[in-house]
């Protein structure tokens, strides 16, 4: 192979690399529209959009976590535990306190992660599946298997049932919460210096970057979301349950990567996260209305995610030779 | 001595210091813990934890992770019943579901030493499409297993004294103990986790070796898998939910550095004996199941801690 055909196959694989996501959701959008009447039908897309506020705050704040260099596997426990939580309160009679009850728990696990990973220096993967097991328990013990249901519409409306210019509350958190982060890591400082911690964590230290309190903050800031989420979840729902956000981590994480913020961080984009949420809530809606079982779609999902990574590594060519974890 | 020596003898002591400490515990809360055949029964039923807790073992000292166990497990079990179930004798089934583990175990291994993706990511991975298969495949009932021979061979019966479970995982920890300690193979492995760029200039074929290391794991899971049916007569969907945290839990208080390129198949079993009788211990005192999640947890928390102390912060 010349060098011109060389580089002219680079340029067809980063040209892959880059929009191959719009390409993906293009044609499953239009592959779903084709099939089913259900899902073309205008009212279904305020459903998607009901429907993935939760692992929309999620993949938003995973997209941080990514791109610092980090990954987070405690989230769907958390917010079901947070959600489960929140439930109690309200069923207890606390009121509007559920709220900030739930936010606590969410950035208690997210501090536990933080703390691990920043200050004790355990590697996050480990650090994070500590606090999914500890959450797990602490929402199966909550439970006791049983689902907490609760009457507060006031509640139900403010996160998730009742509309805002037609679209649904949670999707309005999602949008609120997405601005908020798109914000700050396209147009702020902080932004900047989480891009140059994820990049090449060592020489941002050099620099004089707080790269610790940087990495700490967004730990504690996705626990703390992951308490929201978990509070639009029952909204939504009405009732808690102990497994409420199951695999919620898998498609927060499959959104992300999806999107093409690479793992091991530096690179990334909160709009690219957004396509990468939509392809994924386009899969599940479109999937359970074509009858698909949740499990049935976990094997799909599964599948994708590998594939997505795999194509993403080819595409960026062998640059790094890596190496361990 | 200095503080940092202090942390190290303690954090060396754990395994043994915790199951000293768990059994004396449960010897003194219930009256049922110290009796021969509780610990007979124990011992047999900690056995799958065991084989998984080994590969768990190889897998983090290459610095790796394997988060697919329990539901490659689940799903091998059900295979497993399902063959059975199709008329395929004993012999038979347990042999493709091996053959199966390890094709599996191998997979993980190419994805992420050929695809260069993190092993937490590809095992995450394969442990959603293996849940789904494992429900899926059954329409989420448990598969009855009715050969009488089978359930005895793999769970009762004995040879030279043994019950087959524990013999089984005897045999995995000196086949492995042997191999970490005597050949060239797991000479490779610790230079490899300690450092696998050195270990690469040295000549050690990085992935050929690790692809084998998470064949092996799935092998050992797949002896696990068939152990568990033979324990419950079934091959269910959601029978090895908690194996992973156990395996893990098991390395990690056995004191494997989770950067890789130091563990030990005998500490390993230590821990495993301490998840072992802590499982036993929480069902005879009646603690809600639900709570050896936080138990766990805080276990491998401090555990974690201990170490890191021990070992000096490294960023």
């Amino acid at each position: 192979m010349t060098a011109a055909e060389d580089g002219a196959a680079m340029r067809r694989r980063d040209r892959l690399a880059r929009h191959g996501i719009f390409l993906a959701l293009a044609a499953i959008v239009l592959a779903l529209a084709l099939v089913s009447p259900a899902f073309r039908a205008p009212e279904n897309l305020l459903a998607i959009g009901r429907q993935v506020a939760v692992l929309g705050i999620a993949a938003s704040a995973m997209t941080f976590v990514i791109l610092v260099g980090e990954i987070d596997l405690s989230v769907g426990a958390v917010a079901s535990a947070a959600g489960v939580v929140g439930a109690l309160a309200l069923a207890a009679g606390w009121g509007a306190w559920a709220v900030p009850a739930a936010l606590a728990v969410g950035a208690g696990f997210g501090l536990l992660n933080g703390v691990l990973t920043v200050v004790v220096a355990v590697p996050a993967f480990i650090a994070t599946l500590v606090s999914y097991f500890i959450a797990q328990g602490v929402a199966l013990t909550l439970t006791g298997g049983r689902t907490i249901a609760f009457e507060a519409a006031g509640f139900r409306d403010a996160f998730a049932t009742g509309t805002i210019l037609g679209l649904g509350a949670g999707f309005v958190w999602l949008l609120g919460i997405f601005a908020v982060l798109w914000w700050a890591m396209a147009r702020t400082r902080f932004g900047a210096h989480v891009y140059a911690v994820g990049g090449d964590r060592d020489s941002a230290r050099m620099l004089g970057l707080a790269v610790d309190r940087i990495r700490l903050a967004i730990f504690a800031g996705t626990g703390a979301l992951m308490g929201l989420a978990g509070l639009i979840l029952i909204a939504r729902i009405g009732n808690a349950r102990s497994d409420g956000a199951v695999g919620l981590e898998f498609d927060a994480i499959a959104a992300v990567v999806l999107g093409g913020t690479a793992l091991g961080g530096g690179t990334g984009s909160m709009l690219r996260s957004a396509v990468g949420v939509a392809l994924i809530g386009v899969l599940n809606n479109g999937l359970a209305i074509l009858n698909v079982d949740f499990n049935s779609q976990q094997i799909v999902k599964g599948a994708l995610v590998i594939g997505v990574v795999l194509i993403d590594r080819w595409a960026r060519g062998r640059a790094e030779e890596g190496q361990g974890p | 001595m200095t503080r940092a020596a202090l942390l190290r003898r303690l954090r060396d002591a754990m395994p043994y210091a915790g199951l000293a400490l768990v059994i004396l515990y449960f010897s003194l809360a219930s009256e049922f813990f110290l009796d021969l055949r509780n610990f007979e029964r124990l011992a047999v039923d900690s056995a799958p934890l065991m084989l998984a807790a080994f590969g768990m073992t190889l897998v983090i000292l290459l610095g790796e992770i394997d988060l697919s166990v329990g539901a490659v497990a689940a799903l091998l079990a059900v295979v497993l019943a399902q063959l059975m179930a199709a008329g395929a004798g004993w012999p038979l089934a347990v042999a493709l579901v091996v053959v199966l583990g390890t094709g599996i175990g191998a997979v993980n291994g190419a994805l992420t030493v050929l695809g260069r993706i993190p092993s937490f990511i590809v095992t995450l991975g394969t442990f959603a499409i293996g849940t789904g298969l494992a429900y899926t495949l059954t329409g989420a009932i448990s598969v009855t297993i009715m050969d009488g021979g089978f359930l005895d061979l793999f769970y009762s019966d004995r040879v030279l004294g043994l019950p087959v479970p524990l013999a089984l995982a005897g045999l995995a920890f000196a086949a492995l103990w042997l191999v970490l300690a005597r050949t060239r193979f797991g000479q490779e492995l610790y230079a490899l986790g300690a450092n696998p760029a050195a270990a690469r200039l040295a000549g050690v074929p990085v992935a050929r070796r690790k692809i084998a290391v998470f064949a092996i794991m799935g092998g050992l899971v797949a002896v696990a898998a068939v152990l568990g049916a033979a324990r419950l007569g079934s091959g269910a969907p959601g029978s090895a939910e908690t194996l992973t945290l156990d395996a893990i839990a098991a390395v990690i208080i056995g004191g494997a550095s989770l950067f890789g390129g130091w563990a030990s198949i005998l500490r390993t079993g230590l821990g495993a004996a301490l998840i072992a009788v802590l499982n036993n211990g929480m069902v005879l005192l009646n603690v809600n199941i639900d709570a050896q999640y936080i138990v766990k947890g805080a276990i491998i928390l401090l555990a974690v801690v201990l170490d890191r102390l021990a070992t000096g912060a490294r960023a």
